[in-house]
């Protein structure tokens, strides 16, 4: 993974050094808050319900162990003793006090983390798929990209203050797990009828308020080309997009205004003209060579894995077999499997992590998985490289604590957004939401008969928590001074991205989990087979028998 | 699941005329926390020690004249609550109850929570009821 040189590291540390200084006006009066609110969103803090927070930048999704031993340390110390790791790859604290921030960054620094650009309207923290670098359909790691955007937009000066923020994902793979169509700009690493590396650019994607699929912009840019062209995109986007309406300043209402044949015909002006005044925006070969290197991808052990042994263990072990069945994923070796941790056990919140349970991966990732640790999009941590020969060892290190739950991608995986327990911008609750699914739906065997079932839960229209791409997506909303749950099916995160098809009015809480479990039934009593998934079933038969089965509480 | 559900069961009160007060909230400028204006014009923790204004016009006056000192807290919101007969005070919207509880939640990072911070506020929240 990508280390800090001097340059990152001395940059780092003078914004700890100025954010401390800053702090300490704030607290003597020297700055109003009026002053010194940018200044503490430019360093990812937020006030929100009951406390401030921080967010943490994971760039790309990717940890090694010291970086997980020194989250797991700031939860200990400055925390409540857990993290909650987001949808963007973040990871929150939730209960930091204002003097002591400037300490947790300094100890972020000292393993080449920040909180820098993780709000404000900028461009963010660039997310990638999670298995990078190990998903055996994947054409290039999409890191060295995201990577090299970090660089380019990190203190940007043209880009700090755009119309609203900005985020850009990256996946390597044709099977996406970044998500790419519902962000600002998602690139997509592929090859070019030449057979060279190239860009499939998707612009314009954005869930939120107005939920729209991102679209094609230029479907095969030379890999030189990165920088100049997104460049273009944001040069657009920054003069044309909308500065009167926050609800409308997002790059996808620009792009949908001027139609995405305009758009692109503004943007191949602006490229064309960065190509002939600057020469477009190269990349020093050496530097792109040492980004490169830093992702090569670990030496794999060449030993062969007993497959006798490992198949005795599972015919041994009901719970192992099932873990082995729903958690771990293929890998570009055939010896190594990636393996999802679940922070999804049942009754958790989703997403939270205790500082031991930090500990555990961390030592786990050094010991049996080359140092690497991935956060995921789906708000679970990943060990992208594991010997199939530890698989049994890591798992019952898993299992003592409470991280082996077997549920990837199953019903009881959802996704939730902090809602009205942290979040000041929510309008229902969605962790209890999620809790109550997760604590109905905890028996492993009936989760895996429902097979795969993606359901995300928002606490409000911003959709942290992608409802509107979930299999079945859940709204939280305030009707009647009464928290109330809007439903839609058939939502799909894919690359085959698909927005929800809204089912009705909404729901009280209390009714959430057995309307559930009756859209459920119906899946189940209607599919055609058992490969038939809940997306499949929805799709052959409509929205009709599903909505009915929502709200007729005499549907069995 | 059962301690959910009777969190679920939040609901805003209907506030009558007389019934409806007013008090005017913020953030801790340190914690984030929430505190309340009390009486002396001074901020405290506790809900109970909240100054009561009966007529809103008036509480929007003085929340007014104090969003421009932000000198120890922060995020000065107004925040319609019931007074009893007993001189309880409930808050009357569930956002403000979660506010003044703090999470609802349950599950090994919310123990975590607790256990570190004794002095944390218990999760369940009031039903507002009398």
């Amino acid at each position: 993974m990508y280390r800090y040189d001097e340059f990152d590291s001395t940059f780092v540390r003078q914004r700890v050094r100025r954010f401390r200084d800053q702090v300490a006006r704030r607290l003597t009066g020297a700055l109003s808050e009026d002053e010194f609110k940018p200044l503490r969103l430019q360093n990812g803090l937020y006030l929100q319900l009951h406390a401030y927070m921080l967010r943490v930048a994971v760039p790309y999704g990717t940890l090694n162990s010291a970086q997980m031993h020194k989250l797991a340390y700031i939860a200990d110390r400055w925390d409540r003793g857990y993290g909650h790791f987001t949808t963007r790859q973040n990871i929150q604290y939730n209960w930091p006090t204002l003097n002591d921030v400037p300490d947790i960054l300094d100890a972020l620094a000292d393993v080449g983390m920040h909180a820098i650009q993780t709000s404000g309207n900028c461009i963010r923290n660039v997310t990638a798929d999670h298995f990078a670098g190990a998903a055996a359909d994947e054409v290039a790691d999409p890191r060295p990209t995201a990577e090299l955007l970090r660089q380019w937009s990190t203190d940007h000066p043209e880009f700090a203050y755009l119309p609203r923020k900005f985020k850009i994902a990256v996946t390597g793979s044709p099977n996406d797990r970044a998500v790419i169509r519902a962000h600002d700009i998602g690139l997509r690493v592929k090859f070019d009828d030449d057979g060279l590396l190239a860009y499939e650019v998707i612009v314009g994607g954005g869930l939120g308020r107005t939920p729209v699929v991102g679209k094609v912009i230029c479907s095969a840019l030379p890999k030189a080309h990165l920088l100049t062209y997104i460049e273009a995109i944001l040069r657009v986007y920054n003069l044309a997009g909308r500065r009167d309406n926050k609800y409308k300043a997002r790059i996808k209402i620009l792009v949908n205004s001027m139609g995405i044949d305009a758009f692109r015909k503004a943007v191949d002006t602006e490229f064309q003209g960065l190509l002939s005044h600057d020469k477009g925006l190269s990349v020093d070969p050496a530097v792109e060579a040492r980004i490169e290197q830093y992702f090569s991808p670990p030496v794999f052990m060449s030993m062969n894995v007993d497959e006798e042994a490992l198949s005795t263990l599972l015919l041994d072990d009901e719970n192992f077999s099932r873990w082995y069945r729903q958690n771990l994923s293929t890998h570009i070796d055939t010896n190594y499997s990636i393996v999802t941790i679940s922070l999804k056990a049942p009754g958790a919140v989703p997403g939270d992590a205790t500082a031991e349970q930090m500990r555990v991966v961390a030592d786990l990732a050094e010991r049996y998985g080359h140092d690497e640790i991935r956060v995921s999009h789906e708000q679970n941590l990943v060990l992208p490289h594991i010997h199939r020969s530890y698989l049994k060892k890591v798992y019952e290190m898993l299992l003592l604590n409470e991280l082996a739950t077997p549920n990837v991608g199953l019903i009881t995986d959802s996704i939730a957004c902090p809602g009205m327990d942290y979040c000041s911008l929510a309008t229902a609750r969605s962790i209890p939401i999620a809790q109550d699914i997760s604590t109905h739906f905890s028996d492993p065997a009936y989760a895996e008969a429902i097979g795969p079932l993606k359901i995300k839960i928002s606490g409000c229209i911003n959709a942290c928590a992608h409802h509107h791409i979930g299999n079945i997506g859940i709204l939280g909303l305030e009707k009647g001074g009464r928290e109330n749950y809007q439903f839609t099916f058939g939502g799909d995160h894919t690359e085959n991205m698909q927005l929800g098809d809204r089912a009705g009015p909404g729901i009280d809480a209390e009714q959430v989990v057995p309307a559930i479990e009756r859209v459920v039934k119906l899946y189940l009593n209607n599919r055609e087979g058992s490969n038939e998934t809940f997306l499949d079933t929805y799709r052959r038969l409509g929205t009709t028998p599903f909505k009915e089965a929502l709200y007729d509480e005499s549907v069995e | 699941m059962k301690n959910l559900k009777k969190n679920y069961s939040l609901a805003k009160l209907s506030i009558t005329g007389a019934d409806a007060i007013w008090l005017i909230s913020a953030n801790d400028l340190l914690t984030g926390g929430v505190v309340y204006m009390t009486p002396t014009s001074g901020w405290s923790r506790v809900l109970s020690d909240a100054f009561t204004i009966s007529e809103k016009s008036v509480a929007l006056s003085h929340l007014a004249n104090l969003v421009s000192d932000q000198s120890i807290v922060l995020g000065h919101t107004l925040v319609e609550a019931n007074l009893h007969t007993d001189g309880a005070l409930t808050l009357s919207h569930y956002r403000d109850r979660i506010r003044e509880d703090g999470p609802t939640l349950t599950g090994p990072t919310h123990q975590c929570q607790m256990a570190r911070h004794p002095s944390f506020k218990a999760h369940e929240l009031n039903t507002g009821k009398p």
